[in-house]
């Protein structure tokens, strides 16, 4: 479009870095999958329904339990606070009724992060759940952007979130297209937010596109007869 | 009778709704099978996978994963892990292990018990699938209370795979038992749980079928018979050695 600002990688303000995934990727995990922006890529595993521990048993429904691990060394706040956004967006989604008094074990390894990460690893974790064949109540999917000098721009890179002055991660079910988890740092008005959640779910339904595509492509893998 | 529409099995993912009434009668009672939720006067998926119907009255999501979630009237192949006077603890590779009577064999009374050792394989069908209980199991036929084939699996070996592989061996003719079974005898006890159980007289052998199932997961029906004819031939080779 004229009149957009071209970004330092040749993006416009209103694209996201290319996409790309792997499902099944671990042989040996319930259900994992690959997931990458760009050069944000996380690798998730998940097991479960499966037996859980006496003291994190719940009477009435799975246990979900979430790890992130960083790229290099063991996980600090900043993953902990990661592992609180996905718990809490995933518990609603999983419909963890269905399998009470075990768990449901969600691990996460971030394998490069350039900036999003937060999105990109709850797009992974939505593959590996749905690659483990745990009942979900819609796909969960999510897009992060930011505000750089008062211009929204998607998908930001480390370089960009730098400068940024407030960053939106917004995710969104497939079911109803309403916001089910959005998470934001620093300082912006009412008018920016409900700005930057259109642009988000705007650019979500391309993420659910190559989603649908992955999936169709497992599938007829599996269906070779 | 009204105006139904033709349907094509297509890919689904958790959350999309279906709407059945395109496809069914006023009359027809509608079945709702694995991978589908009615909630809220709709139908949605809540995994993953193809959807299917029978006679536009029976709806499923066929799909594959790993992990086994029993079911009722499934034949799964289970590990004995422990054992009380009245009942064997057995694994069949789901989130809880499954409780096997001790009186539920064939001709077992209070006093002629089966003998089963920590360790032992069993053949059984799940006689009790509820999400807020431990599952049951029975080695006895539902219908005719004889034993039917279930019981103690002795000797062989067992193998681990995908749900989706284990309900495509079921089929009485598919094509990797069909090419294995071209070039030797073998005997095989498949569960729905993902485990396979193989037997054959000669190692060498239980070595290749474990191989070529496992092998076969995404091959087409012509590239199996290709792989087979290579791994029988590579066994043949090595015996000259």
């Amino acid at each position: 479009m004229p009149g957009e600002t071209i970004r330092a990688d040749k993006r416009t303000s209103s694209q996201i870095r290319p996409i790309s995934s792997v499902l099944s990727s671990l042989n040996r995990a319930d259900g994992s999958a690959s997931f990458s922006f760009g050069n944000s890529s996380v690798l998730c595993s998940v097991y479960g329904p499966q037996e859980v521990k006496i003291k994190d048993e719940l009477l009435d429904r799975a246990t979900i339990d979430v790890n992130i691990t960083p790229q290099i060394g063991i996980g600090s706040t900043t993953e902990k606070n990661m592992e609180r956004i996905v718990r809490e967006a995933f518990s609603d989604v999983i419909i963890s009724s269905l399998h009470p008094r075990t768990s449901i074990s969600i691990t996460v390894q971030i394998t490069q992060d350039d900036g999003s990460i937060i999105s990109t690893i709850i797009n992974a974790v939505s593959l590996a759940l749905i690659d483990a064949g745990i009942p979900l109540h819609s796909t969960l999917l999510s897009v992060t952007c930011a505000i750089l000098n008062g211009e929204i721009i998607l998908d930001p890179t480390n370089e960009e979130m730098k400068d940024a002055s407030s960053i939106h991660v917004f995710a969104f079910s497939n079911t109803s297209n309403d916001i089910v988890s959005s998470e934001s740092t620093g300082v912006f008005t009412e008018e920016e937010y409900f700005k930057c959640s259109d642009i988000c779910k705007l650019a979500v339904s391309s993420v659910l596109k190559f989603v649908h595509t992955a999936i169709e492509r497992k599938l007829q893998k599996e269906q070779k007869n | 009778m009204s105006e139904t529409t033709e349907f094509q099995p297509y890919a689904i993912l958790p959350g999309e709704t279906i709407s059945l009434d395109k496809y069914k009668n006023d009359k027809d009672v509608i079945k709702i099978g694995p991978g589908l939720l009615h909630e809220k006067q709709q139908v949605t998926a809540i995994k993953a996978g193809t959807l299917k119907n029978h006679n536009n009255q029976k709806w499923w999501i066929d799909s594959s994963q790993r992990r086994y979630v029993p079911s009722l009237n499934e034949h799964v192949i289970g590990k004995i892990i422990a054992k009380t006077q009245d009942y064997f603890r057995v694994d069949i590779g789901s989130a809880h292990s499954a409780l096997l009577s001790t009186l539920a064999f064939e001709g077992a009374t209070k006093r002629n018990k089966p003998n089963l050792e920590i360790g032992a394989l069993v053949y059984a069908r799940v006689s009790l699938a509820n999400k807020d209980m431990e599952p049951e199991l029975e080695c006895i036929s539902a219908t005719t209370g004889k034993a039917n084939g279930f019981g103690e699996l002795k000797d062989g070996f067992l193998i681990k795979c995908s749900l989706g592989l284990c309900r495509s061996l079921l089929n009485p003719n598919t094509p990797i038992l069909t090419a294995l079974g071209e070039h030797f005898a073998f005997e095989t006890a498949v569960g729905m749980n993902g485990r396979v159980w193989i037997n054959t007289p000669d190692i060498s052998n239980t070595i290749l079928l474990s191989n070529a199932i496992k092998n076969s997961e995404f091959l087409s029906a012509k590239e199996i018979k290709q792989m087979v004819k290579e791994l029988v031939k590579q066994s043949e080779d090595d015996m000259e050695l």
